[in-house]
């Protein structure tokens, strides 16, 4: 039987349509749409998008490959990946594999018998300050501990979907939290300021994604070693653009040390992009 | 210099911080955008944007006025400005963080962009991971076309703009910005061959910006404050350096995450001041100072510099974790300054083990295109598979060089030179540690990249 789109999902698609000039622009939302339905992409998705879009079936067939989360196989229920990159490895994401690996009873790439979990690695999910994380579906779990990787097979062993703290912390108005920016210097009226330098160690700059992981304490001081210790060198409150009200910052000393000698760098001629972007 | 500031990060970790009420509030949010729109000419707006010397923030660091002012338009084409937010590089978590936490910064320096460029759409391509992210910036535009900020005529300005979100599926290849551009036009996320640049025909054919998200999300900041002033923040703005960026850190150090500095700060800093210092008080091994695809730094490197002309000259023979972090000074030292997201290995870290881990991820994201990359990478990583199993000769190791040289230069795109670049710098810096692998020395089933086992 050929594929269709739940009414829902086909109301979007031609919301997605109408963003781009292009219809082909829409392939890769579309066949997304089609998976969340259908839980992984088959012949009859890639035929019903290239007819939906006017494309050979051959180009969406090329994008269906060329793509690692668009699924070729059926898949379980849910999806567990593992980042694997260096990082999240330098913090034990080998481990989180072995341990995935026991208590599900598969390998990298299976699925389990009851068809409830599928477990794979991916290459850097983008939260190398939060590693070792998995993603389970669409949430994050991150700063992982055995403890909480157990709870979350757990429950996904019984079929269900492991509480998601991000998505979850995001949706209901968290309680009132200590404001990160209170040691900051005095507000300006820029918004954002310049902090002086204090011997107390700086935290992250967002709580959640801070790491307090494998027993180190959050508030661990500085090494004993730490080595070339800047002088509490204060610095003046950022200038304000000239609509503003006039700066009024505290008088501070310059910093201490000699400011680098201006120096002539040659302009580099139309040099273009020569890496890919993070 | 050490200069922590929260002209991002600000509304990062409040309570409801992602939403307009709190940008406005805390960041003046949309201020730089009215300004700009109802005070500004477009190439005022690329003039005075060259002044806050914003280098690219994705890797390549190149200038972002200097982008803008590549822009010429079209007697029938429209313009596109595109935002890459394909946050992939291993290593890299900053884009993911304004995404989610200051979603407004990226969407009011759109219209900014959008005006300058003379684009009436931005599509800002996030990768499909990352679904909070998204999330978070289609409720933002949502409230930015409320108040009117988007839309038909944002400000009372008759200057439309409109902002889309638009997803990958998971290829790394796609954070290079041709490649980005083909993926956004529905077909195979492979690279395209250079000239002709996006400025000249980009996305769908029309002169298109590919800008990253952190440089946008930088320009309300660098608008409301006066751009000139805020390339000054910097201590490097005579290298054309300039402004406040997110440094991360992660790997082995105490307190890894994300800060907001001002340009200029060192490794040291950013690792023992700002990372808290190594697991375990350990010492350092090695760093890679911002993403896989920049050339490790061992931490006993000394700065090679005696050419007075050099811009790293003034730190000649001291460490390289006393240079400022910046894109003319981390070029020269033989690396490159990449994402600014630094990952920190502390001693008894085994390179050959990190060099094998790198490699998995380079063969796996050739996107197979050209020859050299598709092949080489899997060559590489075959050699360094067998380096691990113990069934290396050192015919295979010298050969490592060979395939890598082979693939510098050789390719459509950068990928190559990212494969390439980093395996050298471990070959180079880390010879005796391979050669003990090849010895049988050390074997690869002791090889450990983590400290300790998780607990």
């Amino acid at each position: 039987m050929a594929f269709e789109l739940s009414p829902e999902r086909d109301r979007e698609l031609s919301e997605i349509l109408t963003r781009y000039p292009t219809k082909m622009a829409a392939c890769i939302p579309a066949l997304h749409l089609c998976q969340d339905q259908n839980g992984w992409v088959n012949e009859e998705i890639i035929d019903f998008v290239a007819k939906k879009l006017e494309l050979p079936t051959s180009h969406v067939k090329g994008v269906v490959t060329f793509y690692t989360l668009f699924n070729q196989h059926p898949v379980g229920k849910h999806q567990v990946w593992v980042c694997r990159t260096l990082p999240c490895a330098l913090r034990g994401a080998g481990d989180v594999i072995a341990h995935c690996e026991k208590r599900l009873g598969i390998k990298v790439g299976e699925t389990t018998k009851d068809g409830k979990v599928t477990l794979k690695t991916a290459e850097c999910l983008a939260s190398c300050g939060t590693a070792p994380m998995i993603q389970v579906d669409k949430d994050y779990h991150e700063n992982l501990t055995i403890k909480s990787l157990d709870a979350i097979l757990d429950s996904l062993m019984k079929g269900q979907a492991p509480a998601a703290k991000v998505l979850s912390a995001a949706a209901p108005p968290p309680a009132p939290a200590p404001v990160l920016t209170a040691p900051f210097a005095a507000p300006s009226p820029l918004g954002g300021s310049v902090k002086p330098p204090s011997d107390t160690p700086p935290e992250p700059v967002k709580s959640k994604m801070a790491g307090t992981m494998m027993g180190v304490g959050s508030g661990a001081a500085l090494p004993v070693q730490k080595p070339n210790t800047i002088p509490p060198v204060r610095v003046p409150a950022p200038p304000k653009p000239g609509s503003l009200p006039p700066p009024n910052p505290p008088p501070l000393p310059a910093r201490a040390s000699k400011p680098p000698a201006p120096l002539q760098v040659e302009k580099k001629e139309e040099e273009e992009e020569k890496k890919p972007e993070g | 210099m050490l200069k922590q500031t929260n002209y991002l990060t600000k509304v990062y970790g409040l309570p409801q911080g992602w939403k307009l009420a709190a940008y406005e509030r805390e960041l003046r949010g949309y201020e730089a955008a009215k300004k700009v729109l109802t005070t500004m000419q477009p190439a005022d707006v690329v003039a005075e944007a060259k002044k806050a010397n914003i280098r690219g923030r994705g890797g390549a660091g190149f200038p972002m006025g200097v982008k803008w002012s590549f822009m010429k338009p079209h007697p029938t084409k429209p313009a596109y400005l595109v935002i890459n937010a394909d946050e992939g590089e291993p290593g890299t978590h900053k884009d993911r963080t304004i995404m989610e936490e200051n979603p407004h910064s990226v969407i009011e320096g759109c219209i900014i962009g959008c005006y300058a460029i003379g684009a009436h759409v931005a599509y800002v391509y996030v990768r499909d991971e990352l679904h909070l992210s998204k999330a978070r910036l289609w409720e933002a535009i949502e409230e930015a076309k409320a108040k009117g900020y988007l839309g038909k005529k944002p400000f009372g300005k008759d200057f439309a703009v409109d902002v889309v979100v638009h997803t990958g599926a998971g290829a790394y290849i796609c954070g290079e910005e041709t490649s980005l551009l083909n993926s956004l036009e529905g077909r195979r996320g492979e690279p395209r061959l250079k000239p002709p640049f996006p400025a000249q025909s980009g996305a769908f054919a029309c002169p298109t910006t590919v800008n990253n998200l952190e440089t946008i999300a930088a320009v309300p900041t660098a608008f409301i404050m006066g751009c000139e002033e805020f390339s000054k923040l910097s201590s490097i703005h005579h290298l054309n350096d300039g402004g406040v960026r997110l440094f991360g850190v992660n790997g082995h150090v105490k307190k890894p995450g994300v800060y907001e500095c001002c340009v200029g700060l060192t490794l040291r800093e950013l690792i023992f001041d700002l990372g808290g210092g190594i697991l375990g008080d350990k010492g350092l091994h090695s760093v890679i100072p911002g993403g896989s695809s920049t050339p490790v730094l061992r931490a006993d490197d000394l700065v090679d510099a005696p050419d007075p002309k050099s811009p790293v000259h003034e730190w000649h023979g001291k460490s390289v974790l006393d240079v400022p972090l910046g894109v003319d000074t981390f070029r020269n030292l033989g690396t490159m300054l990449g994402t600014c997201c630094a990952t920190v290995m502390a001693e008894g870290t085994d390179p050959v083990a990190c060099f094998h881990n790198l490699m998995q991820f380079y063969r796996h994201e050739s996107c197979g295109q050209c020859t050299p990359c598709r092949e080489g990478s899997g060559w590489l990583l075959r050699i360094a598979d067998k380096l691990m199993e113990g069934t290396c000769t050192m015919e295979e190791l010298n050969d490592l060089h060979d395939i890598a040289n082979n693939i510098m230069g050789n390719t459509i795109c950068a990928f190559g030179e990212g494969t390439a670049m980093p395996a050298l710098g471990y070959l180079k810096k880390y010879r005796k540690e391979f050669e003990a692998y090849v010895r049988g020395d050390k074997k690869g089933k002791d090889a450990k990249l983590a400290l300790e086992p998780l607990s």
